[in-house]
Order: structure tokens, then C-alpha cells, then sequence
């Protein structure tokens, strides 16, 4: 009874961690084939303490991204550039695109390209009400796949403040999300 | 000559009764030495204890700073890799967006070409 009372507990243990890799892709077979690599696993725990050493009043950008670290879970990234075209499987990325179709997941954007050499992007956001509990980004291009896996919490408004910060583009929410916006920013606006 | 020096030395080492009270005041002496040797512990013993609090002290400090030393390197590392996917984050969401608007384009000027 005790063992199989761990065995739930270490089931329910691993559950997030399990979840929270990216799934049905064998990232250890392109590897070897890039000609550079860039991992990134931060768990709950890592975020935590990264956290603790992001800077506070006086540096915005640090300051936005410390508040949307209270709740999240997890950011995994995943990077491979190629030296040629063609080093990983167009059907690999479909298969792994696909398990983001459903399941609570929203496509926010899919955009594909027919041509040769083209690029393939994704994003795909998991919502519970008004908050987001995951995001997902994938862009293949020819010579470099990449994926980001961000899990936990975020307010549309948190969001919405990363606009214009490391690169991320503005994003304009709808009117009703503007609502709950940080007085800060709405000053700006105004 | 050696009949002299035999007699001096007979006559140094002769016999002589201890004097008065000589054995008393051996006995006497005999605890305070004791005393003196028992008392020697005890002043060095709160010398030693102040020497091993010390020691313990400065071994704490020293693994504290070490568990906080390393607790820092960590912390920074993880704020480099969350910096650094936030700046791939962007890239990417810039690389999608661009993407949008390219296709729009191209869907405008169809649209557009469709008009005429």
C-alpha cells in the first residue's frame, strides 16, 4: 500500500516535468547535426531564483519580466542551426506541431510557406478565462528550427508590458484585456 | 696527593642529618605544586574552548559564504538562460509576426489585382 502510495507520489511528482518537455520530437537525433545548439531548461525552481537577481525599480525590463516570474513553471528553449537546408524532417515538425492542435491549445499564429526555402511559424497559446497557462513557439526555417516552451501563468496585461522589451514585438490588445493594464502603462498610452 | 683528594671527597659526601624540619616543609610544598599543576587545565582550557568556538565559527561562516557563493553563481546563470530565451522568444514572435505581414501583403495585392 506505502509502495504503491509512492509510486502515485512520484507519478504525480514527475507529471509536470514530463509535461513540460517538448513532446513527440527527438531533439537528441538533430544534435549532432548542428552546427550550433542552444538549450535552455529552467524549472519553477531556477525561475525562482533567477528571479531573485533580476534587477527592480529602475531597470523596466528586468522589472516586467520579475513580476511574470511569480507565476510561471517552466521555460524550456530548444535551438538548432544547421550548416545546410534540409538537415531535419519538415513531417517531424508537423507531427510536433500538431499535439498543439486542441486540447485547450488556441493557434494564434500559422503561418506557412509553400515556397522552397521558406519559413514555418507558430504560435500557440493554452488559456484558462483571461490568463494564459502556456505558450508555444516554433519557427522552422531552412537552416534552424527553434521552439519555446514557456509554462505557468501570465496576464494578458504581463504580456502585453514585455512589448518592446528583448526583442519581443508590441503587442496591441483587444480594448477589454486593456482594462485590467497596469496604471503605468496605461499612462504611457495616455 | 690522592690520600687528600680521598679525604675531600669522603668529607663532601659524608652523611649529613636533614635539617630541622626539612621534611615538613617538603610535605607542605608538596599540594601547592599539586594545586599549581591542577590549575594549569584550567587556565588553559577556556583558552582552548574560545579557540575551538573560534574554529567552528569560522567553519560556518566559511560554508555559509560557500552555499551563498554558489546560490549567487546560480542565480546569475539562470537569469543569463532566462534573458537569453526571452531575447530567442522575441526573435521568434518578431520572425512570426513579419511573417503575418508579409502574407497579408501578398494577400492585398491579390486581392487588389483581383479588383481590376
Amino acid at each position: 500500500m506505502t509502495q504503491a502510495l509512492a509510486y502515485v507520489m512520484t507519478a504525480a511528482l514527475c507529471a509536470p516535468v514530463i509535461w513540460a518537455q517538448p513532446k513527440d520530437f527527438d531533439w537528441a537525433k538533430l544534435a549532432p547535426k548542428a552546427a550550433e545548439t542552444v538549450e535552455v531548461n529552467l524549472d519553477e525552481n531556477m525561475l525562482r531564483m533567477a528571479g531573485r537577481f533580476m534587477g527592480g525599480k529602475g531597470n523596466g525590463n528586468e522589472e516586467a519580466v520579475k513580476g511574470l516570474l511569480k507565476n510561471l513553471r517552466g521555460v524550456y528553449v530548444r535551438v538548432y542551426r544547421f550548416h545546410a537546408p534540409g538537415e531535419y524532417s519538415l513531417s517531424d515538425v508537423e507531427k510536433f506541431r500538431s499535439q498543439y492542435n486542441g486540447g485547450g491549445w488556441n493557434k494564434i499564429v500559422d503561418a506557412r510557406s509553400t515556397k522552397p526555402g521558406g519559413d514555418n511559424t507558430g504560435v500557440y497559446m493554452k488559456t484558462d478565462g483571461d490568463v494564459i497557462q502556456g505558450l508555444v513557439v516554433i519557427a522552422a526555417q531552412p537552416k534552424e528550427l527553434a521552439v519555446v516552451n514557456i509554462i505557468g501563468s501570465i496576464r494578458p496585461e504581463q504580456l502585453q508590458e514585455l512589448g518592446g522589451k528583448f526583442g519581443i514585438p508590441e503587442i496591441n490588445l483587444p480594448a477589454e484585456a486593456r482594462k485590467h493594464a497596469s496604471p503605468s502603462k496605461k499612462d504611457e498610452e495616455e | 696527593m690522592n690520600q687528600e683528594m680521598e679525604q675531600g671527597l669522603k668529607e663532601a659526601l659524608r652523611r649529613k642529618p636533614a635539617p630541622e624540619g626539612f621534611a615538613r616543609r617538603v610535605m607542605a610544598r608538596l599540594p601547592e605544586q599539586a594545586a599549581a599543576a591542577r590549575e594549569m587545565p584550567r587556565t588553559m582550557r577556556p583558552r582552548r574552548a574560545w579557540l575551538a568556538v573560534a574554529l567552528a565559527a569560522g567553519l560556518a561562516l566559511a560554508a555559509f559564504g560557500g552555499v551563498r557563493y554558489q546560490q549567487y553563481r546560480q542565480g546569475q546563470e539562470a537569469k543569463r538562460q532566462l534573458l537569453l530565451a526571452l531575447r530567442i522568444t522575441g526573435e521568434m514572435l518578431t520572425l512570426a509576426q513579419n511573417q503575418v505581414a508579409g502574407l497579408n501583403d501578398t494577400a492585398g495585392v491579390g486581392e487588389r489585382r483581383g479588383d481590376q
